[in-house]
C-alpha cells in the first residue's frame, strides 16, 4: 500500500534520512524501531508532508505523493498522529474530533461521534472539556481518535506510548490492535520495541538515518543485534 | 440631575465610538490570532473602504445598502490579494518583519488611496439621519448613533456565530491554534489565512463607513482607527468578546474623561491607557476574566 | 598573502572618502553643504537605531520622541542661556532620552516584540502631545526658534562651521558604537537578539542589556537631535510626528541592519529620495512605503548587505584570476 523508496531528507544541513526504503502492505502493521535521532519521526513527517524529501520516492496505492503538500496527503486517506500530539488545545474533545473529521464530505453528526467514543469511553466523559485540561493518556487518545475521525485507510503513528503509564499503555495499544482488526492499515513508529514487535508483522530498525535491519517481527525478536540492542536482553 | 444626564449622553456618545472600535479591533483580533501578524494596516484599509463607498454613494448614486455590499466586495478582494501578494511571505518570520511590512503595506495604500481620490476632505454622507431625536432626561440620540451600534453589534453577533457554529470557522479557530495540527486534520492553511485577511479588510471597510460619517473623509482618517489597537490590546488582543468590551470601555472612557479634561488629556489618554495595560496588565481585559495569561 | 592587498585597497579607499568629506565645503556650495550636514545628523540617528534594532533585534516606532527631546533641549538651553556651551546641550539632551529611554525599555521588558513596537507608539504620541501643548516650555504648536552653536561669546553661524561640529560629533558617536560592539555589552546585545533563552542561559540578563539598549539608542537619537535644532534653527512639534520615527527604522532596515555601512547608505537614502521626488513630493510616502516592502520581502540585508555582496562577487572575481590560493570569503561587521 504505502513504498518508499530510497527517501533522503535534509532538515537544513543535517541529513536526517540518508536513503531509507520501506513497504507497507495492505492491512498489515509495520513497525519502526529505533534510537532517539535515528529518523523514525522524520520519516513519518516526510510521508505526510510536513517536511519534503530531497530525494526518492513515496508512493501511496500506485500514486506518487512525494512533496505533497499536507492538507492534500491527508485527503488521499494518511492520518498521523504525531509525537506531540498536535491538540487544538483551547478546542474541546468535540471539536477536536469534528476537525479530525475535517476531510469528510456530508455532514459529521451526533453518531460517528458516538462510534468513536465506543472505542474511546474516557473521552465521552470529557466531551465539553478543553483539550488542554486532559491528562497526558487522554490526550494520546483524543489525539488517536481525532485521527480516526477522517476514515483514514493508512494511520501514521508516532511514539504512541511515550510519557504514559503502563496500564495506559496496555490501553493505547487493545485500541490500536482493534484498529487493526477494522482492516485499517498501520505504520508504528516506537521506541518499545518489545511493544511494538508483539504487536507488528514486520519491522525496520533505523539506525543514523538507515535501515540496519528489517524482516519479520518474529525474525527480528532472535536477532542478536536487535535483542542486545533494543529489547534489553 | 443635568450632570447626570450630561455624563450619560457622553456615555451614549462614547458607546458609538466604542462599537466602531471594536468592531475594528475585532478586525485586528481575527489577524493576530489567525496568521500572527499585528495589522498595523488595519485603519488604511478602513479607509480605503469608505473611500470606495463614497464614489459609489456621492459620484455614482447607488443606494446606500448597495454601497455597503459592494465596499464589502471590493475590500475582501483587496483582501486576498494583499495576503497572497504581501503577507503569506512572512506569516512564519519574526515580528520585526512582518510588523514593519504592514506599516509599509499601509503606507502605500494611504497614499494610493489620496491619489485616487484626494488628499482633501470629504463630506461623507451618512448612511442614517444623523438628525438627533429628543430621548426622556434631555438625552438625545440620532437614528446614525442607533444604526451604528446595531449594524456594529449585529456584525459582531454574525461573526461569532461563524466563528463558533460554522466547520469553516472551526477550521480557523483551529489553525489558529495549532497550524501543524489544522494542517494535519487537511485543512488548506494558506486557504484560512487567505479568508482571514479577506474577511478583516471587508469587515474594515464597513467600519470605515460607517466612521466616516462621523468625522471627515480624509486619508488621514486612519489616526482614529490606529485606537482600535488600543481596544485589542486592552481587551487582550487574542480575545472576540474582548475586543467587544475594550473598545466600548475605550470608547465610553475616552469620551467621558475627554469631554470633562483639558483637550490634551483627551489626545494623550488612549495612549496612557495602551501603555498602562502592557506594563501592568498584558493579558487584557479578556484575560483578567478568564484568569489566563496569554 | 592577497588580504593584505585587500586591506591596502580599504584603507585607502577610505583614506578618499575621508578627504572627500573633509574638503566637502570647498567643493560644494552652501545649500550641499546643508544637505550632507543632514545626512550626517541621520546617520547619527541610524548608528542608535542600529543598536537597537540591528544588533540587539528590538522594535522602536517610538524614536521621534528621543529625537525630539534631543531637539528642544538644545533649543531650550541656548534660548534661555544665550552663549550656552552647545556639546553640553547636546548631553543635556542626550542624557535626558537615554533615562527615558531606559524607562521605557524597562517598562516594556515583559512583553514580546509586537508589544514593545506598540509601547513605543504611544509613547512617542503622548511625547509628541507634550511637545505641542506644554506651550511655555516648548512654544507650543509654534515652536522655537534656535539661535546658532555656540560657546560662551563664540559663534558658529555659518553652514560649514556647522558641518564641520557636526562632521566631529558624528565621528566621535561612530567610534563609540564601534567600541561598543565589540565590546561585551555588544556581544551580549547580539546574543539577545539571536535567541534570548540562550543568552539568559549564558548568564546574559536580559533586564540589564535591553534596557541599556533603549538608553544608548536613545542617547545617540537625541543628541542627533539636538544637532538637527542647531542645524534647522528652528524646533517644532510637527518634525517630530508617528512617520518621522517609522522613517528612522526605514533607514536601518533599507540601509541593511546591523551594518555600520547600512547606517550610512540608509542616511542618504532617505535623504536623496525627496530630492529625487521633488517633483512628486505626494508619491514620496508611496514610494518609501513600497521601498521598504520590498527591501524586507526580497532583499532583508538591505543596501548594504547589497553591497558586500556585489564587493565579494568582485574580490571572488579578481581572485579567481590570480589562482587557487585565492582569499576566503571575510565576514562582515
Amino acid at each position: 500500500m504505502l513504498d518508499v523508496s530510497n527517501i533522503e531528507t535534509h532538515y537544513g544541513n543535517i541529513q536526517a534520512l540518508k536513503g531509507i526504503s520501506i513497504e507497507v502492505p495492505k492491512g498489515d502493521m509495520v513497525s519502526v524501531l529505533g534510537a532517539n535521532g535515528s529518523g523514525k519521526s522524520t520519516l513519518l513527517r516526510t510521508i505526510v508532508g510536513l517536511i519534503g524529501p530531497s530525494r526518492g520516492a513515496i508512493r501511496f496505492e500506485g500514486k506518487n505523493i512525494h512533496g505533497m503538500k499536507p492538507h492534500k496527503v491527508v485527503r488521499l486517506g494518511i492520518s498521523l498522529v504525531p509525537e506531540n500530539r498536535e491538540l487544538f488545545p483551547d478546542l474541546t474533545v468535540h471539536e477536536n474530533l469534528l476537525m479530525g473529521a475535517f476531510t469528510r464530505s456530508g455532514k459529521v453528526g451526533p453518531k460517528e461521534i458516538e462510534e468513536i467514543f465506543r472505542y474511546f469511553p474516557i473521552l465521552e466523559e470529557r466531551r465539553r472539556q478543553q483539550a488542554r485540561t486532559l491528562s497526558g493518556g487522554e490526550q494520546q487518545m483524543l489525539a488517536i481518535a481525532r485521527a480516526l475521525m477522517s476514515k483514514p485507510r493508512l494511520l501514521l503513528l508516532d511514539e504512541p506510548s511515550l510519557g504514559l503509564a503502563p496500564l495506559m499503555v496496555e490501553e493505547i495499544y487493545r485500541i490500536i490492535r482493534m484498529i487493526l482488526t477494522q482492516g485499517t492499515t498501520i505504520l508504528l513508529v516506537e521506541q518499545n520495541a518489545n511493544l511494538a514487535l508483539s504487536v507488528a508483522r514486520f519491522g525496520y530498525v533505523f539506525e543514523n538515518g538507515r535501515v540496519s535491519v528489517f524482516g519479520p517481527s518474529e525474525e527480528l525478536l532472535q536477532n542478536e543485534h536487535v535483542k542486545q540492542a533494543y529489547l534489553g536482553k | 440631575m443635568g450632570m447626570l444626564s450630561g455624563i450619560i449622553q457622553q456615555i451614549i456618545f462614547g458607546a458609538v465610538m466604542g462599537c466602531l472600535y471594536a468592531l475594528v479591533a475585532m478586525c485586528m483580533v481575527l489577524i493576530y490570532r489567525g496568521t500572527g501578524i499585528l495589522n498595523f494596516a488595519q485603519g488604511e484599509i478602513v479607509v480605503f473602504g469608505a473611500f470606495v463607498a463614497y464614489t459609489l454613494c456621492v459620484t455614482l448614486h447607488w443606494p446606500y445598502w448597495l454601497v455597503f455590499l459592494a465596499s464589502f466586495a471590493v475590500c475582501w478582494l483587496l483582501g486576498m490579494v494583499m495576503d497572497f501578494l504581501v503577507f503569506r511571505r512572512v506569516v512564519h518570520k519574526p515580528h520585526l518583519n512582518s510588523l514593519m511590512v504592514c506599516v509599509a503595506v499601509g503606507m502605500i495604500i494611504r497614499n494610493a488611496t489620496g491619489q485616487i481620490w484626494t488628499f482633501d476632505d470629504l463630506r461623507m454622507p451618512p448612511p442614517f439621519s444623523d438628525t438627533v431625536f429628543q430621548l426622556p432626561f434631555g438625552l438625545v440620540l440620532s437614528p446614525l448613533f442607533l444604526g451604528i451600534i446595531v449594524i456594529s453589534l449585529a456584525i459582531m453577533l454574525v461573526f461569532y456565530l461563524f466563528l463558533n457554529r460554522t466547520k469553516v470557522g472551526l477550521s480557523i479557530r483551529a489553525t489558529s491554534q495549532n497550524m501543524t495540527g489544522a494542517q494535519l486534520m487537511g485543512v488548506p492553511i494558506n486557504s484560512v489565512y487567505a479568508l482571514c485577511w479577506a474577511i478583516s479588510s471587508a469587515i474594515g471597510s464597513i467600519a470605515g463607513i460607517l466612521t466616516a460619517p462621523l468625522f471627515v473623509l480624509n486619508v488621514g482618517m486612519f489616526l482614529v482607527i490606529l485606537k482600535a489597537i488600543v481596544a485589542a490590546v486592552l481587551g487582550g488582543i487574542i480575545s472576540l468578546p474582548g475586543a467587544l468590551m475594550g473598545g466600548l470601555l475605550l470608547g465610553i472612557l475616552e469620551n467621558v474623561i475627554g469631554t470633562y479634561s483639558p483637550s490634551w488629556i483627551r489626545h494623550i489618554f488612549v495612549w496612557v491607557v495602551l501603555l498602562t495595560v502592557i506594563i501592568a496588565m498584558p493579558q487584557g481585559l479578556w484575560g483578567l476574566i478568564t484568569r489566563r495569561k496569554d | 598573502m592577497d588580504s593584505f592587498v585587500d586591506k591596502r585597497t580599504r584603507n585607502a579607499c577610505l583614506g578618499l572618502i575621508a578627504l572627500f568629506v573633509l574638503n566637502l565645503p570647498f567643493l560644494f556650495g552652501t545649500y550641499l553643504v546643508f544637505v550632507f550636514t543632514v545626512i550626517c545628523v541621520y546617520a547619527i540617528v541610524a548608528m542608535g537605531m542600529n543598536i537597537l534594532s540591528g544588533y540587539t533585534g528590538m522594535l522602536s516606532l517610538g524614536h521621534q520622541a528621543f529625537f525630539g527631546i534631543g531637539a528642544y533641549a538644545a533649543a531650550i538651553l541656548s534660548t534661555r542661556y544665550p552663549g550656552f556651551p552647545f556639546p553640553v546641550a547636546l548631553l543635556v539632551g542626550g542624557s535626558i532620552s537615554a533615562v527615558m529611554g531606559y524607562l521605557l525599555g524597562f517598562s516594556a521588558l515583559r512583553t514580546s516584540g509586537v508589544y514593545l513596537a506598540i509601547a513605543t507608539i504611544a509613547f512617542g504620541m503622548i511625547m509628541a502631545e507634550v511637545f505641542g501643548e506644554w506651550a511655555s516650555l516648548t512654544g507650543g504648536q509654534v515652536g522655537l526658534v534656535v539661535p546658532p552653536p555656540a560657546i560662551g561669546p563664540l559663534r558658529f553661524e555659518s553652514a560649514t562651521a556647522i558641518y564641520y561640529l557636526t562632521l566631529a560629533v558624528a565621528a566621535v558617536m561612530f567610534f563609540l558604537g564601534i567600541n561598543l560592539i565589540s565590546s561585551n555589552t555588544g556581544r551580549a546585545f547580539i546574543a539577545i537578539r539571536e535567541n534570548e533563552i540562550s543568552a539568559q542561559s549564558f548568564g546574559i540578563s536580559l533586564v540589564k542589556y535591553k534596557t541599556l539598549s533603549f538608553a544608548i539608542s536613545a542617547f545617540y537619537v537625541g543628541v542627533a537631535g539636538g544637532i538637527y535644532a542647531y542645524l534647522l534653527k528652528y524646533v517644532a512639534p510637527i518634525d517630530f510626528r508617528l512617520l518621522v520615527g517609522i522613517e528612522f527604522v526605514i533607514i536601518v532596515i533599507v540601509g541593511g541592519l546591523g551594518t555600520i555601512l547600512g547606517s550610512i547608505l540608509g542616511a542618504i537614502l532617505l535623504f536623496a529620495l525627496p530630492q529625487l521626488f521633488a517633483g512628486l513630493v505626494d508619491w514620496q510616502e508611496f514610494v518609501t512605503g513600497l521601498v521598504l516592502l520590498l527591501v524586507i520581502l526580497f532583499f532583508p540585508e538591505g543596501l548594504s548587505g547589497g553591497f558586500y555582496r556585489l564587493m565579494d562577487w568582485v574580490r571572488d572575481g579578481l581572485a579567481s584570476r590570480r589562482g587557487p590560493d585565492a582569499a576566503p570569503p571575510r565576514s562582515h561587521t
